[in-house]
């Protein structure tokens, strides 16, 4: 029974942490949208590395998506 | 355990998990569903502008307005001014008024952005966001169009030069309605 009320507690407590989650709007997304908030903040030594990946390799494409995190695509 | 004991537990898991799906399509639902539709009055906006004076959109009734919510931050919103400013210019004689609502957390970027451009548009500055989130605003850029008689025409998240060419024609359409909205 112990176990059992451990459990419904548990529960009881993600859902409510799940709600605290807060969502970033897209009016808010100026700090995301930042160069220095990117995977890749230069892109050209991104394109680099991925001609010496893809010489290496044999292999190309298949590289990320497409947006910033501004919303705005 | 007795089989009364598991039924009960039974019944408080499903409980618990209806509550919790149920509470996050709420949620989703809210945040997605568009506070605006066509036909609407627009709420009382006000932001404040270039110089700290302030904005209201009861200040343009009787006009066609365009209003969009931007910042500098946004690519797309960055290439949209100079196409508004073009607007401005080409409508502002026949009733068509520009408020472009910036939400830059720090105005200075954007009044930094307008200072290198050429745009000479009505800006107002929302630094807390106030306007979007009251407009519930899914997408930047977004633009709302109003007619004459106050109420929302056509909303627009994003842009794209056939969007830009849908815009020029609704608001076309809209001058060309003297007085009846």
């Amino acid at each position: 029974m112990f176990k059992e009320m451990i459990l419904i507690l548990g529960v009881v407590f993600i859902a409510f942490s799940a709600f605290g989650c807060a969502e970033v709007q897209v009016w808010e997304r100026g700090n995301l949208a930042k160069p220095h908030m990117a995977f890749d903040p230069d892109p050209l030594e991104k394109r680099f590395m991925q001609h010496v990946h893809e010489s290496k390799t044999a292999s190309s494409g298949g590289y990320g998506v497409g947006g910033g995190g501004c919303g705005c695509n | 355990m007795s089989e009364k004991q598991k039924i009960v537990h039974s019944i408080l898991a499903a409980f618990e998990y209806l509550v919790f799906v149920g509470c996050l399509c709420v949620g989703v639902a809210v945040s997605y569903a568009n506070a605006l539709e066509i036909g609407d009055s627009l709420p009382a906006l006000t932001v404040t502008g270039e110089g700290g004076e302030r904005i209201s959109l009861d200040d343009y009734s009787g006009k066609v307005v365009y209003l969009d919510v931007w910042a500098s931050w946004c690519k797309t919103c960055r290439h949209s001014l100079p196409w508004m400013d073009g607007l401005q210019r080409r409508f502002g004689s026949q009733g068509l008024q520009i408020l472009a609502v910036n939400v830059d957390e720090d105005p200075k970027d954007a009044q930094k952005f307008l200072e290198s451009s050429e745009v000479k548009l009505l800006v107002g500055y929302d630094p807390g966001g106030k306007i979007p989130a009251a407009l519930r605003v899914q997408t930047m850029p977004t633009s709302y169009l109003i007619g004459r008689d106050g109420k929302l025409k056509a909303i627009h998240g994003g842009l794209n030069d056939e969007r830009m060419k849908e815009i020029e024609k609704e608001i076309e359409e809209l001058i060309s309605q003297k007085g009846e909205g």
